[in-house]
C-alpha cells in the first residue's frame, strides 16, 4: 500500500519530480482509459491525456488536498477529452479501419478458461461487438458507462465529475444500458434463456 | 471474473428484460470488467513528465506572486506619495536659501524610498511614518492613510485579475 492521493498530491505541491511520476503511474491507466472512451482512437486518447495531466499539474496548487484528487483528475480528463472531440468533429472511426499496426482494445480480448479455439474466437466476437456498440453510443453516456461500470464509480461521483445532476447521470446510463442492449440484439445477441 | 462473458451476457440480456436495474447493471458491469484495460503506451509517463518541465511547474515565488504584485504596487504609491510630498514644497515661496535644506530633504526621501525596496511591507510602513513626520501636517497623514487604502484594493484588485487560471474551462 504506498501513500495515498493526498500525500502525494502535497507532495507534488512542494515540488517533488518523484510524487509526480507516482500520480502518473497510478492514473494514466483510468485517464487514458476515459479518455479512449470519448475520442476512441488510442493515439490521439494519449496525447488527450497528456494535455489533461498537464492541465492538471499546472492547476495542482490551487488544488484543496481535502478533495478528491481521483475525481478532480477525471473530470479535468473527461473536460478535456469532450473539448478535443468538439475541436476536431471526429466522425465515427469504424473499427475495421482502425490502423493494424497499432495496438487496440481489441487484440487480445478475454478467452478466460475457454480452450477450444471455436470459444475464444466467440468471446473475442463478443468483446468486439460490446466494443462497438459502446464506441456508437453518444459521446456522454460512453463516458457515465466508463466511469459507472468499469472505473466502478458511484452515481454521485460521476454527477460530480461530469457535472451534470445526479438524476441526469441516472438517466444515461439507462438509456446507455438499453442502447446497447439494442445494439447486441441487432448484431445477433439475443439471450437464450427465454425465461428465469 | 468467475462466469464466461456469454454467462454474463445472458444474466445482464436476462436482467434488462425483467427491468431488474440493479441485476442488470451488476451483470453489466461483470461483463465490461471482463474486457481487457486498455494498454497505456510504454514511456507515456516520461513524455508527460518531459513536457511538464518544459513548460514549468510554478515555483514558490510564481505561487505567491500575489505577495510581490502588492508590495509593488505599495511601492508605486508610497514613493508616489513622497515625490508629492517633496513637490508641495517646491510649489510655495523659493528662497535661495532652501537650496540646500530641499536638497537634502529630497535625498532624505529618496533614501527611505530604496530602504523601503529593499526592506518589504513592515519596512515600507516605518518609511512612511517617519517620511510623515518629517513633513508634519494631517493633510500629509490623511494622503498616507489614502494611500494605503489604495494599495489594499490595489493588491486585491490584481490578485483577482492577474492571478492564474484557477478553474478548469469546461464544456
Amino acid at each position: 500500500m504506498g501513500p495515498s492521493d493526498q500525500q502525494l498530491v502535497t507532495e507534488a505541491i512542494g515540488g517533488s519530480q518523484e510524487a509526480y511520476r507516482q500520480l502518473l503511474e497510478r492514473y494514466r491507466q483510468p485517464v487514458v482509459s476515459l479518455v479512449y472512451r470519448i475520442v476512441r482512437d488510442l493515439s490521439w486518447a494519449e496525447d488527450v491525456s497528456q494535455e489533461a495531466f498537464l492541465k492538471a499539474f499546472r492547476a495542482l496548487a490551487s488544488f484543496q488536498v481535502e478533495r478528491k484528487f481521483s475525481s478532480w483528475l477525471f473530470k479535468i480528463a473527461h473536460n478535456t477529452a469532450i473539448d478535443a472531440l468538439r475541436r476536431r468533429r471526429i466522425e465515427t472511426v469504424p473499427l475495421e479501419t482502425a490502423d493494424p499496426d497499432k495496438p487496440d482494445l481489441l487484440d487480445c480480448l478475454p478467452g478466460g478458461d475457454l480452450d477450444s479455439p471455436a470459444s475464444k474466437l466467440h468471446s473475442r466476437t463478443l468483446g468486439i461487438a460490446i466494443a462497438e456498440a459502446i464506441a456508437n453510443l453518444r459521446p456522454e453516456y460512453r463516458s457515465a458507462v466508463e466511469l459507472r461500470f468499469i472505473q466502478g464509480l458511484p452515481y454521485e461521483e460521476i454527477a460530480d465529475i461530469m457535472q451534470l445532476p445526479l438524476g441526469t447521470v441516472k438517466t444515461h446510463l439507462h438509456r446507455a444500458r438499453k442502447a446497447l442492449v439494442e445494439q447486441l440484439s441487432d448484431a445477433g445477441w439475443r439471450p437464450e434463456t427465454s425465461g428465469r | 471474473m468467475s462466469r464466461e462473458p456469454r454467462q454474463e451476457l445472458e444474466r445482464w440480456l436476462e436482467a434488462e428484460r425483467h427491468l431488474e436495474t440493479p441485476e442488470a447493471e451488476a451483470a453489466l458491469g461483470a461483463l465490461l470488467a471482463a474486457l481487457p484495460p486498455v494498454q497505456v503506451s510504454e514511456g507515456f509517463v516520461d513524455r508527460v513528465l518531459g513536457a511538464a518541465d518544459r513548460i514549468g511547474r510554478p515555483v514558490w515565488w510564481q505561487r505567491h506572486a500575489w505577495l510581490w504584485r502588492a508590495a509593488l504596487v505599495s511601492w508605486l504609491v508610497t514613493g508616489f506619495a513622497a515625490l508629492a510630498s517633496t513637490l508641495g514644497l517646491v510649489g510655495g515661496v523659493w528662497q535661495s536659501g532652501q537650496a540646500v535644506g530641499l536638497a537634502s530633504r529630497a535625498a532624505v526621501g529618496i533614501g527611505r524610498l530604496l530602504a523601503g525596496l529593499l526592506v518589504g511591507a513592515d519596512g515600507l510602513a516605518r518609511a512612511s511614518r517617519a517620511v510623515a513626520q518629517l513633513f508634519s501636517g494631517p493633510s500629509i497623514l490623511l494622503f498616507l492613510v489614502i494611500c494605503a487604502l489604495t494599495t489594499t484594493i490595489a493588491a486585491r484588485a490584481l490578485t483577482v485579475v492577474i492571478a492564474p487560471e484557477r478553474s478548469i474551462r469546461h464544456v
